[in-house]
């Protein structure tokens, strides 16, 4: 039994590599390459897709990378690879991004009501602090520009979807309370990682 | 879908208490497919499981009955156990018990944010309701924040079917109302 589902999901992952690869039937040109020991393959079982319960999948999803908090941490400082939580005990703190072709911006925050978080430097929300999740937008200065989402992460402290635009992509990560302070950092750290995998960076 | 999908101030509280099996159940009252699996695992009498698949929509249930999501929740939480045993984590069944715990908590607190993002982003078809890709996502998520292997989601709905040495070693973590190890001796690898 165990050997079917192997080759089941073996299959899978086949057809997903080949969905992520951009080689559709648009012939489309592959913009976006990583490495593979970056990237997450996501073992959807087959018999999932006979359960129609589900809502519908985008195809505005090129890869889903993951760097793991060893890694993370070696290239930038103060970063903190493990968090501790008397909820849950410790946990790894891997960034997972998302890479996208859009986002789900769609919104701006009030100047009139916003707000400083606590965690972050120059990081505004306008959002009631009893409500789950806050929109989140970077003040420069001089205006507000969209960052990201956050939210109560149930253990007295908040994580944080972070959308960052890197040239034509869009990437998506998870920041915790612990490493919110760092987010410029990592935006470059992703920026410079992104930026050469570009398959074209390649030739 | 007659109940709106978003979580709701009062699932947040039950996450907050650490109330699976209400937050699970609350999910299942608005038919979030994920709430299936959660509740099957995380109910503490066995009958609750029965009556909500007798009495539920067969559509929902995905025309399977209770022998069904028994095995799959059974399976999921050997399935558990092994993946943290080949991240690294060595406990007796009680440290084991509570891991699984650990992992249940934050796969739900994954849940409920991405089910709030897909709530107020508007993603998909239906507000609130994930797709096979975003529930894949966020479970790889949580299953690396505890070092367990990604192989360890996929192959039946929630992990590949253990092996019977594994069930015979782990299938008792899957209990219903069972929170004493005495008498237990011991995980042995």
């Amino acid at each position: 039994m165990k050997k079917i589902l192997f080759i089941f999901t073996g299959s899978l992952i086949a057809l997903l590599a080949y969905a992520f690869s951009g080689n559709s039937t648009d012939k489309a040109p592959q913009v976006f390459c990583p490495p593979k020991d970056f990237v997450v393959n996501l073992n959807i079982p087959p018999e999932a897709y006979t359960d129609k319960n589900f809502d519908v999948s985008d195809d505005e999803e090129l890869a889903l990378l993951m760097f793991p908090p060893e890694y993370v941490a070696e290239s930038i400082e103060n970063y903190q690879p493990y968090l501790e939580s008397t909820r849950t005990g410790r946990l790894r703190a891997p960034l997972h991004v998302n890479v996208r072709k859009s986002s789900h911006f769609n919104w701006h925050i009030n100047p009139d009501h916003a707000r400083a978080l606590p965690h972050g430097p120059d990081l505004y929300t306008d959002t009631d602090e009893e409500e789950f999740g806050w929109r989140v937008s970077s003040f420069d200065g001089e205006q507000f520009h969209p960052w990201g989402r956050c939210s109560d992460d149930f253990n007295g402290s908040l994580s944080c979807f972070r959308d960052l635009k890197v040239g034509k992509l869009w990437l998506k990560y998870v920041v915790q309370a612990e490493n919110i302070a760092y987010y410029p950092e990592i935006d470059a750290f992703l920026t410079e990682h992104v930026t050469a995998w570009r398959c074209d960076s390649k030739q | 879908m007659t109940n709106s999908l978003a979580i709701s101030p009062q699932e947040r509280a039950y996450l907050a208490q650490e109330d699976l099996e209400s937050f699970w159940y609350s999910r299942l009252q608005k038919k979030d497919p994920v709430a299936r699996i959660g509740y099957a695992i995380w109910v503490k009498d066995v009958d609750d499981l029965k009556h909500a698949i007798t009495t539920g929509d067969p559509v929902y249930w995905n025309q399977r009955g209770f022998a069904y999501w028994e095995l799959m929740a059974r399976s999921t939480v050997v399935n558990l156990a092994v993946g943290l045993q080949k991240g690294g984590f060595r406990g007796t069944v009680g440290e084991t018990r509570q891991q699984i715990k650990r992992v249940g908590l934050r796969v739900a607190d994954w849940h409920a944010q991405y089910v709030h993002n897909d709530y107020q982003d508007q993603i998909g078809q239906v507000p609130g309701l994930l797709s096979l890709k975003q529930m894949a996502d966020y479970h790889h998520r949580a299953f690396q924040e505890f070092n367990i292997p990604p192989s360890y989601y996929g192959g039946t709905w929630f992990g590949s079917i253990p092996e019977t040495i594994q069930f015979e070693t782990y299938g008792h973590l899957y209990c219903h109302d069972c929170d004493s190890s005495e008498g237990y001796q011991g995980v042995r690898p």
